[in-house]
Order: C-alpha cells, then structure tokens, then sequence
C-alpha cells in the first residue's frame, strides 16, 4: 500500500483525530493560562497525576462518575499548589512547573503502589473508561460516519471545549480580564482588576482541561495506568499551544499538525523508512512550523511598517 | 497569621513531596536507606551463616512485567533460599546517576553487585577493576576479559535469539495451517514490534525473521520500533498499525510498553507474542480479556538464570572472569507453554515447534545473532521481509 493511499484511508484519519485528543485538551488549557500570562510548565505533572487518579478513583468508588470526579479533583488540587506558589509565593513559573513535573513521576509510582502493590501498572484494578460515542445520523454516512463517529466521549468534549473555551476568551467578561491581565497586568491592577484571583482562576481551568487530557490517555486509549504513560504530551501540547498563538482555534489547528505527524511516523516505519528518521518528524514539523510562523509574523511587521 | 499559615502549608506540601520522591526510588545515597517496597526482606540471620549480601542495580524501573521484574525475582530468590541479604536500587532512566550509584554502592560491604543490559556494560566494567575485593556479575552483557583483568566478574548473557526463532516458526505456522478464526491466512503477514533500533532488541528481530523463514520465506513481516520504552500509547498506535496494514500475529519485544501491544491485540481481536517473562500468567487473573490474546511468551528466564549463577559461584561450577551464554537447553530462554498457548495452538504445530527446539539445542539449526551482525547487515534483513 502505498503512502497517499495509505493517509487517506479512513483508519488513518480515525487515528488522527485519536491522537490528537490528548494533545487538544492540554493544549487549550495552556491557551487559557496564556492568555492570563502563566506559562504552565506542569502540564505534564497534571496530566499524569489524574491519569493516575482517575483509574484509581473509578476502581475505589465502583464507577466511572467518581473515576471522572477524582480525576479532575486531582488535576485541581495540584493545580492550586501551583497557583498558590506562583500567585501568591510569587515563586517562579517555570520553576513551579517543573517541580510538579518531577514530583508526578515519583508521586504517582507511590501511589500507585501503594494502592496495587504493583509499580509498573494498574491493570490489577478494575478501571472504567469513557464510552464511545456513536453519533446518530452521521454515523450512517458511509466513510465520514467511520472517520467522525466512534470516538471516546472525551474526543468530542475536547471539540467542544474549543467552542467553549472560545466563547470564554473572548465573549464573556472574565475571558476579557482575562486577556487584560495577560496583556498588561499593571494596566489592569491600575482599574481595579484582582490580577492574582484572575489568574488563579484561569490556572484551575487549565488544570481541568489538562486533567481530561490526562484521563483520556488511561481511560480512553488505554484502560488502565502505567508509570509515565503521558511520555512528553504535556510539553508537546505547550509547543502546540504556543504555536497556535495561545488562541482556542490555533490550539485546535497546531494539534492537529502534531497529531498528524505522530500519526505518520506510526505508519512509515512499515515502510522501509529508518525509524530514527521517522521519530524524528513530529519534532522536525514543529521547527518547520515555527520557522513558517515567524517569518509571516515578521513580514506583516514589515508590511505594517511600510504602511505607516 | 496569614503568614504562619502560609508557611505551615508550605511545610506540608515539602513533606509530601519528599515522601513522593522516595517513592520513585531513584538513587538513595545513603546506603542503609531500604528502597520502597519491592526490595527483599534482609534475612535476619544474614551474615551469621554465610549468607551473601547482593545489591541489584536496576538501570531502569521495576514493574515492567518483564526483565527487570524478572530479574528481581531471581535476586528475591537469593534472599529466600540462599538466606542472602539483599537490596535492589532503582536508578531510573537517567544514566548520568549511574555512574555515582556503582561507585557508592562498591564504596559499601556488599559482596556481590549485580547489574545487567548493555547501557551499564561499560560504566560496570570501569567500575570493576577498581575494586578488586568486590565482586560484580553482569547479565544481558558479554564482559571483555581484555578490559576486566581483576578476575572478579561474572557475565551471564542469553540466546535470546533462540527464543525469537521458536516465535517466528510459532507465528508463521499458525498463520499458515492452524485455521484460527482470528488469523486470516490469505494475508501472508506478520509483525514485529520493538522497544527501540538497538542490538539488543534487534537479535529478537533477527531470530524472529530466521524463524518466519525458516518456514516459509513467502512471509512478510512488517517492523516498528516505538522509540521509547515506557510511551504505551505509542506502543498501542504502532501495534494497531501493523494489525490495520495485515499483520495477523505480532512479536513484540517492547519492554514496559508492551501491554500498549497487548490492547491493541485485544481491540483488533488479533494474537500477540509476548517478549521475556510469561505475560499470560501475569494478567490471566487481572485482566483476563488482554490475556485471552497472548498467543505465548519468548521467555527470557533472567531471574532464574541469575539464580543459578550465584549458585554455581556458591559450588564452583560457575566462576569469576568466565562469560556464561545460556540459551534453550538450559532453560534460560524458551516459549511459555501455558494453558493458553496448549488450548489454541493445534497439538500438530506443537509437536513441530518441540521438533524444532530439538534441532536448535542439538545445533542442527543454528540461528543468526544481531550481536554478530553490522547494522547494514540487520537493515538489509529487516527490509527484504518487509
């Protein structure tokens, strides 16, 4: 089979959309602490953390609503430690988000085996994982219906949240402070605006977006958690985010470039391609996507610059 | 008061996050400091009647459900029945640590140092000639006796190679006569997935292939390396990917991101051939749905093997500054023939493979070795299956 065949087929084009989902969600999370001007470095740490708590919340409580729950309890709790040492410790944001980064992998193996007895994986418990979805309607329609529907109930909550976390942004009160604190926060303090609540509260949004990312990849793709199972998504999706301009519909676009080329580098293997070529891709996109991006961005400069 | 409380609670928070760190177990400094959990209970009569202190420095993480849980089980056994007193360091992944954990530990009065894969090959066999009172056994690995003069190292390394063979005649037999519901024979393919392009997880490759040939050269076999060894998802996606492309059976020597292989198996109700310890008889119980799928294990009886090596150091049927290689007839490498592998694979296809054990044990088949082999050697292979 060859490579155009192949990208076109609609199994390639279900795996896309697949891969992309863990990636979308931390990505809009990490648009909206932008936006509020935090870099959320610990994207990765949270991930994991309520991959972690989400398996082990759905065994404990017997169903997949307490699972759902005890995942996004934990990506808020840890959430809130960042924010608490970043708002209002005033420690610095990189520094916080790697300490939750290194923190999860360690925390997450105690618990684990603490909870299993086990430290590679929890596929002794019994997990619950979101349903797939079968649309009505589009499902019937003969290729598209294969593509678009029979996702994992967190893909479309991801597509959502890009419509939500839109509207949030830029149609609603909050989302204006919240590009204000972002912009300018001294600007913003100055007419009244509580610069700390605002991003606090931007955090914590971050953090359940990432914690649906993080649950899908051991409730969704998988159906149970194994020791750092995230494996650089976090900070791919912050590459993701930032390439996309911190904004909801860039975040969707950039993903989807990045899932595409994780999606190819699953398949041109089998081709007689060397492998350490092909794992090099995702990576090699993202330099060429920036390089694409900045030289627009500077042109418009130039051009705006000439107009004056 | 605000203040106090914001200090109590960063208090706090410093005290879990110690307590989490020492839960990943990465490089304790101190050397009484016992890793979390699956350390082995120091015996209490340890070093009134012989018994031997060994420390295991696993240059990865337990709980792999394969080699280093394998090997730890061997070290367990040492402690159960040789009354050692024993200890097992987790370094982790980091290989900047290792160098400071050798030293630290051949600083301390341990008797034997054990250590194993090609990652810590070198760093072992600079470390061991500067201390010629401790003793150091090395497994996965060949020592050079050129480079390690002190006489006080033992390598213990594996046909693994023999194990892969036996899977490639096991996968490429059943898709061609077993009838299998789940294998469609008219797709002449099968599929290889590997943690990543490295000599040690490509003479898997290379006896897996030998082993498909051996059979019928007529087979492709379609080859991915995950790149990583813990990215299950990855591992999942790839798998998939063979299975969507025609693979019917997948060998997959992928270290702690096999269970990725074995979900995909599972979501696309295809076989997969498991790689180094019994992946059946580890999740019949948890998970009997994945474990429905593996058809059988390339066992690499790491544990055992280690076992029988402080033995025979113990005897004086296995010495210092030997290279042992272990393969099928000592039992160290072989297929898992658990209940699932007898209740699916036809009675005929066994007696076949027992044939071929034979064959290879007796050296009537004699199985190639990436570790023999260039890397243009193993790429030209790797493609002309594909």
């Amino acid at each position: 089979m060859n490579l155009i065949q192949y990208i076109c087929s609609t199994e390639f084009l279900y795996m896309w959309i697949r891969v992309a989902t863990p990636i979308l969600l931390a990505a809009l999370g990490a648009a909206v602490c932008n936006k509020a001007g935090v870099v959320n470095l610990g994207l990765e740490g949270i991930m994991l953390i309520s991959a972690l708590f989400g398996v082990l919340g759905g065994a404990m409580g017997g169903n997949l609503f307490w699972g759902f729950l005890t995942g996004v309890g934990s990506a808020l709790v840890v959430s809130a430690i960042f924010a608490y040492f970043h708002l209002i410790l005033k420690a610095n944001a990189t520094l916080c988000g790697t300490a939750i980064n290194t923190a999860a992998t360690g925390l997450t193996v105690f618990v684990l085996q603490l909870a299993t007895g086990e430290k590679g994986n929890s596929s002794s418990l019994r997990s619950f994982s979101f349903p797939e979805v079968e649309i009505p309607l589009i499902k019937d329609i003969p290729v598209v219906g294969d593509i678009l529907s029979g996702h994992n109930a967190l893909t479309y909550t991801a597509i959502l949240m890009v419509v939500l976390v839109y509207i949030l942004l830029y149609k609603t009160p909050l989302g204006l402070r919240m590009r204000a604190v972002g912009e300018n926060p001294n600007a913003a303090s100055s007419v009244g605006q509580d610069v700390v609540k605002i991003r606090f509260i931007a955090i914590i949004i971050c953090g359940v977006l990432t914690g649906l990312g993080g649950m899908y990849l051991s409730m969704g793709y998988l159906d149970m958690f194994v020791r750092d199972m995230v494996a650089g998504r976090g900070f791919i999706a912050l590459a993701a985010c930032s390439m996309g301009q911190s904004t909801p519909v860039g975040a969707l676009i950039s993903s989807l470039v990045f899932a595409f080329f994780d999606g190819l580098s699953n398949i041109l293997q089998v081709l007689q391609i060397p492998s350490q070529f092909v794992q090099m891709l995702p990576y090699l996109a993202t330099i060429a996507g920036l390089t694409v991006f900045s030289i627009q961005q500077s042109m418009r400069a130039k051009r705006k610059m000439n107009r004056l | 008061m605000k203040r106090k409380w914001n200090m109590l609670l960063a208090l706090a928070l410093a005290a879990v996050m110690t307590v989490s760190m020492a839960g990943c177990g990465g490089a304790p400094s101190g050397g009484d400091k016992d890793s979390s959990g699956a350390s082995g209970t120091p015996d209490a009569s340890g070093g009134e009647d012989g018994g031997q202190k060994i420390v295991y420095l696993v240059n990865g993480n337990l709980g792999d459900k394969g080699f280093y849980d394998s090997a730890a089980s061997g070290i367990q056994m040492m402690a159960d029945n040789l009354g050692a007193e024993t200890k097992i360091i987790e370094m982790g992944r980091d290989e900047t640590s290792y160098e400071s954990n050798f030293l630290d530990v051949s600083e301390q009065d341990w008797d034997l140092i054990v250590c194993g894969t090609f990652s810590v090959s070198e760093l072992a066999q600079e470390v061991a000639p500067q201390y010629p009172d401790k003793n150091y056994l090395i497994f996965d690995v060949t020592v050079d006796f050129d480079k390690v003069t002190t006489g006080n190292m033992i390598g213990v390394s594996y046909y693994s190679n023999q194990g892969a063979f036996l899977s490639g005649v096991l996968a490429a037999k059943m898709l061609l006569q077993s009838g299998d519901a789940r294998i469609d024979s008219s797709k002449k393919m099968l599929g290889f997935v590997g943690s990543m392009d490295t000599s040690g997880i490509n003479d898997f490759l290379v006896g897996y292939l030998e082993g498909v040939k051996y059979v019928d050269p007529e087979i492709q076999v379609l080859t991915s390396y995950v790149g990583s060894f813990e990215d299950v998802t990855k591992c999942m996606e790839m798998t998939t990917q063979l299975y969507n492309q025609g693979a019917q059976i997948v060998y997959a020597p992928a270290s702690q991101s096999i269970l990725g292989a074995a979900t995909a198996a599972a979501n696309s109700d295809k076989y997969l051939i498991a790689c180094d310890q019994d992946l059946y008889a580890q999740l019949a119980e948890s998970d009997p749905n994945l474990a429905a799928t593996i058809l059988s294990t390339s066992l690499k009886n790491v544990g055992d093997s280690l076992f029988t090596a402080v033995q025979g150091l113990a005897d004086g049927t296995m010495t210092y500054g030997n290279n042992y290689t272990l393969g099928l007839d000592s039992g160290a490498v072989g297929l898992a023939k658990n209940e699932n592998y007898t209740s699916i694979v036809p009675a005929e296809i066994q007696g076949e493979i027992d044939e071929v054990e034979a064959k290879i044990v007796s050296g009537e088949i004699e199985v190639a070795s990436a570790f023999n082999m260039s890397t243009e050697e193993v790429v030209a292979l790797r493609d002309s299956m594909k």
